[in-house]
C-alpha cells in the first residue's frame, strides 16, 4: 500500500495537515518497503481545479493508492471514492508524521 | 411526475375528482424515500452541553442524513442542487432534510440538549470501519470486511454503523 499523508512541513515531527489539497507538503509512504519521500505540494497556490491536478499527480505519477488525512473536503473524498482509493481518516489532530510511521511499523530514522 | 401531470390535466376538466387525485398524490409522496449517500461517518457520536445538566437525559436525535446535509450546505458551502447530486436524492429532499436539521440544532443549542448522531448502515459510499488500536476510520474497498487496519494492521476493527 502506498499512502499519501498531507503534512505542514518537511520533517518527521511535522503534524498532519488540517487540509488535504492545500497542504504544504506530502509524505509519500510505501508501507511494504518502508520508503518515505517528502515532496512539496506543487498545486498549493492554484486557485481553481486543484483536486483534479493533485489526483493525477498522486495517482498517475506517484502511484499512490491510499490517502490519509485528518480532514478531507468533499471533493477530495469524492475523487478518492471514484478512484477506488483507500481513505484513512485519523482521529486526533495532533498526530505527527513520526507517530503515523510508528503505527505503520516503519522506523523513520533509517529511511531518511 | 406522471401522476402529477395527470392530476393537473384532470383538474382542468373535472373539479369533482380533485380530492381523490390529491389523496393519490399524497400516498405516492409518503412512500419511504431512498436514503441519501453519505461521504464519511461524522467524527463524533454525540455532543454534550456543558454547565447545564437538567435535561441531559433527553437528547435531540440528529440522523446522519440531516448531519450530512447540514455539513454540505453550511460547512462545505454547496448549493442545495449540488448537495442533492452528491447525495443522489432530490433537491426538494435536501431542502426538507435541511429544515429539520436546522430546527433540531437550534433546539439543542437553545434548550441545552445533548445531540445524538444516529447511525444507519448502508448509507455510505463505501462501508466504513474504525480501528480500536489507532482510532482511525477507513473505507473498505471490497464488499467483505478488510480484516485489518490499513494504518496499524490491527485486527481489532469494527464497522461504523452507529
Ligand atoms: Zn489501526
Amino acid at each position: 500500500m502506498r499512502i499519501v499523508i498531507p503534512i505542514d512541513d518537511n520533517s518527521l515531527t511535522s503534524n498532519v495537515s488540517d487540509t488535504f489539497a492545500r497542504s504544504n507538503y506530502f509524505a509519500l509512504v510505501d508501507k511494504e518497503n518502508g520508503n518515505l519521500k517528502m515532496v512539496e505540494n506543487p498545486f498549493k497556490a492554484m486557485t481553481k481545479g486543484v483536486g483534479v491536478k493533485l489526483f493525477e499527480w498522486l495517482v498517475d505519477t506517484h502511484k499512490m493508492n491510499a490517502l490519509l488525512a485528518f480532514e478531507m473536503g468533499y471533493k477530495v473524498q469524492q475523487m478518492a471514492s471514484e478512484a477506488n482509493l483507500q481513505i484513512i481518516i485519523v482521529n486526533e489532530q495532533n498526530k505527527t508524521l513520526e507517530e503515523l510511521l510508528n503505527f505503520m511499523g516503519i522506523e523513520p530514522d533509517s529511511k531518511i | 411526475m406522471n401522476l402529477k401531470c395527470f392530476a393537473f390535466f384532470c383538474c382542468l376538466f373535472d373539479f369533482g375528482h380533485m380530492f381523490v387525485i390529491f389523496v393519490c398524490i399524497d400516498n405516492v409522496m409518503a412512500r419511504p424515500r431512498k436514503p441519501g449517500k453519505i461521504q464519511t461517518p461524522p467524527r463524533a457520536k454525540a455532543f454534550m452541553p456543558v454547565g447545564y445538566y437538567k435535561s441531559s437525559s433527553e437528547a435531540v436525535q440528529l440522523n446522519i442524513e440531516e448531519f450530512e446535509v447540514f455539513r454540505l450546505l453550511d460547512y462545505e458551502g454547496l448549493t442545495q442542487s449540488e448537495a442533492a447530486k452528491l447525495m443522489q436524492i432530490s433537491r426538494s429532499g435536501v431542502a426538507r432534510i435541511y429544515e429539520k436539521a436546522r430546527y433540531k440544532l437550534a433546539k439543542a443549542l437553545t434548550e441545552a440538549k445533548k445531540i445524538d448522531i444516529e447511525g444507519g448502515s448502508n448509507l455510505f459510499d463505501n462501508d466504513w470501519y474504525e480501528c480500536e488500536r489507532c482510532n482511525s476510520k477507513f473505507n473498505s474497498l471490497e464488499s467483505e470486511s478488510p480484516g485489518t487496519c490499513p494504518l496499524c494492521n490491527s485486527t481489532y476493527i469494527h464497522m461504523v454503523n452507529n
